[in-house]
């Protein structure tokens, strides 16, 4: 991928709000709940806010403490990822316009960015928010084991 | 000597202490909701919540947030918030897809309730659950309404009402008189609840009762779709209007809509209207109370000029008997003066004579009988069912 690359969220159907240090998106054609968390939640905090792929790059590397490589294949990866599920669409023009915030001074521990997808619909509306949750809370059930 | 029970001492939209230290965590600001927040949640277990308090779960998370207090809810609260958000967006695009279709077939729109509060006062469209899609239309439109929801797979909620559509809409004017007598109908398609009105009051069926509030209603869209909603001032009574009714699910949401609706309505509210339609719509009196509630113990900017105008209305007979009626849980009255109640409201500027002759076919529509003849042995068996039921304790 292009390091001028840029993306957009196509609204609608895709809607996206952010709590705290996680986004959650919704594909409205189909009620698909997604949730992006860590590295994840910045990258997807950068590319929903039309910032080119290499700005993105550069600004993990910044801030979390991994190979440049390791980040840039793992931030890569999940660009693509939102591209196929749709949650972002190529931008006619590439460059980097958006403005990115400052690095943070010391560096965090490197996960891997997780895409997070729930695709049952009635599960996810069945789902108690209060009762039958982990600590982290909805949509993440109660571990029954 | 007064006929009817007394106002309940603690009314229906009242909140117990409970829930209004759940609201003063949700509502106010610094120390206060820190310590109401703490109080709260040294008393109460999460997993034990009334359905009423449960809804004030997003704005309790966000306003924990915004002051810095995380502890082991902070999880499961910032979750129910995720829910409300989800499910907001869902029914939002459900939402859409019928007002655009009402509006291509030329019937006029406007979104009550959650719909239209979370989106123009709360300042989070997250921060307040919907539970059912809130449509208003025009009574001469609602059967254009009920045929297309019907045609695209909405059924009715409420069993007898889906089976008489089912059976004769469209077939026999009985009954659509039978529809057009209520005030609304409840439909499910799936997941999703909608109730299509076509009276924004309970019991205010008048001939024009409306039409003040679709006069003075704003332009509002849903996504693509254009609509209307009542303005802030119509909002306010409309909370509160359905705020003081019992309902199964405490209806204390009320304080947190009516709360959003001033801090974000501000200088939009015009305090001579509501009073002038309080009291054409013979709502003071609770109006009166309600407001004063949000002044003293959430600090609502309400003019105290506002209060005496409220108080200094004298109630009609019927406006003092509805408010002994309708806060109180179905059963508590005999439900043929709750009925009567009703239909006289209803029946407002028609005249004596007529609201009697009117009164047998109203109560016929109320219990889904064949026709008058039914009535007496119906009301006999109720009457008897109520006395066992009340006998049993």
């Amino acid at each position: 991928m292009k390091p001028t690359v840029r993306f957009t969220v196509p609204n609608p159907p895709i809607a996206a709000e952010s709590f705290g240090d996680e986004s959650v998106i919704v594909n409205l054609d189909h009620g698909t709940y997604y949730s992006v968390r860590g590295p994840a939640f910045r990258t997807w905090s950068l590319v929903s806010a039309g910032v080119a792929v290499g700005a993105i790059i550069d600004r993990l590397a910044a801030t979390y403490d991994a190979p440049g490589a390791e980040i840039e294949a793992a931030v890569t990866a999940l660009i693509e990822e939102l591209e196929r599920e749709g949650l972002i669409v190529r931008a006619e023009e590439n460059g980097s316009s958006a403005p990115v915030e400052a690095a943070p001074r010391a560096k965090e521990p490197f996960e891997r960015p997780v895409l997070e997808k729930f695709t049952d619909v009635q599960e996810l509306l069945a789902l108690d928010p209060v009762h039958d949750v982990d600590g982290t809370g909805w949509p993440r059930p109660k571990d029954r084991g | 000597m007064e006929i009817f029970p007394q106002v309940p001492r603690d009314p229906a939209w009242r909140p117990d202490a409970l829930q209004e230290l759940l609201l003063k965590a949700a509502l106010l600001a610094g120390p206060p909701a820190v310590s109401a927040w703490r109080a709260w949640s040294t008393r109460v277990d999460l997993d034990r919540l009334d359905e009423g308090s449960n809804r004030l779960l997003a704005l309790v998370s966000a306003n924990l947030d915004r002051l810095g207090v995380h502890d082991d809810a902070a999880g499961r609260l910032r979750g129910y918030r995720r829910r409300t958000w989800y499910v907001n967006q869902v029914k939002m695009k459900q939402l859409e897809v019928v007002l655009d279709a009402f509006a291509h077939a030329g019937i006029a729109t406007l979104i009550l309730k959650g719909a239209a509060l979370a989106r123009a006062f709360y300042p989070d469209p997250s921060l307040r659950p919907m539970s059912d899609l809130d449509i208003l239309v025009r009574r001469r439109d609602a059967l254009r309404a009920i045929a297309w929801l019907l045609d695209q797979g909405w059924t009715a909620a409420e069993r007898r009402v889906a089976r008489r559509l089912e059976v004769f809409f469209g077939t026999d004017g009985d009954t659509e008189g039978r529809i057009l007598q209520r005030e609304g109908i409840g439909f499910s398609r799936g997941t999703i609840d909608l109730d299509l009105h076509w009276r924004v009051l309970h019991h205010r069926g008048w001939p024009g009762a409306d039409d003040p509030f679709w006069d003075a209603s704003v332009e509002t869209t849903v996504g693509a779709a254009s609509t209307r909603m009542l303005n802030p001032t119509d909002s306010l009574l409309h909370v509160c209007e359905h705020g003081s009714r019992w309902n199964k699910v405490p209806p204390i949401r009320w304080i947190a809509d009516a709360l959003m609706i001033l801090r974000a309505g501000g200088t939009a509210i015009d305090w001579d209207r509501l009073v002038r339609r309080a009291r054409d719509l013979q709502v003071t009196s609770a109006l009166a109370a309600m407001l004063a509630y949000l002044r003293e113990e959430l600090d609502a900017p309400v003019p105290a000029s506002c209060l005496a105008e409220l108080r200094a209305v004298r109630a009609t007979w019927i406006e003092r008997a509805e408010r002994r009626t309708t806060h109180r849980r179905p059963g508590e009255l005999p439900f043929v003066l709750r009925l009567w109640f009703e239909h006289v409201h209803a029946s407002r500027d028609v005249g004596w004579p007529s609201t009697l002759a009117s009164l047998p076919r109203h109560l016929v529509y109320a219990f889904d009988l064949r026709g008058t003849s039914e009535l007496p042995s119906f009301v006999v068996t109720r009457t008897a069912t109520r006395v066992v039921h009340g006998l049993r304790g």
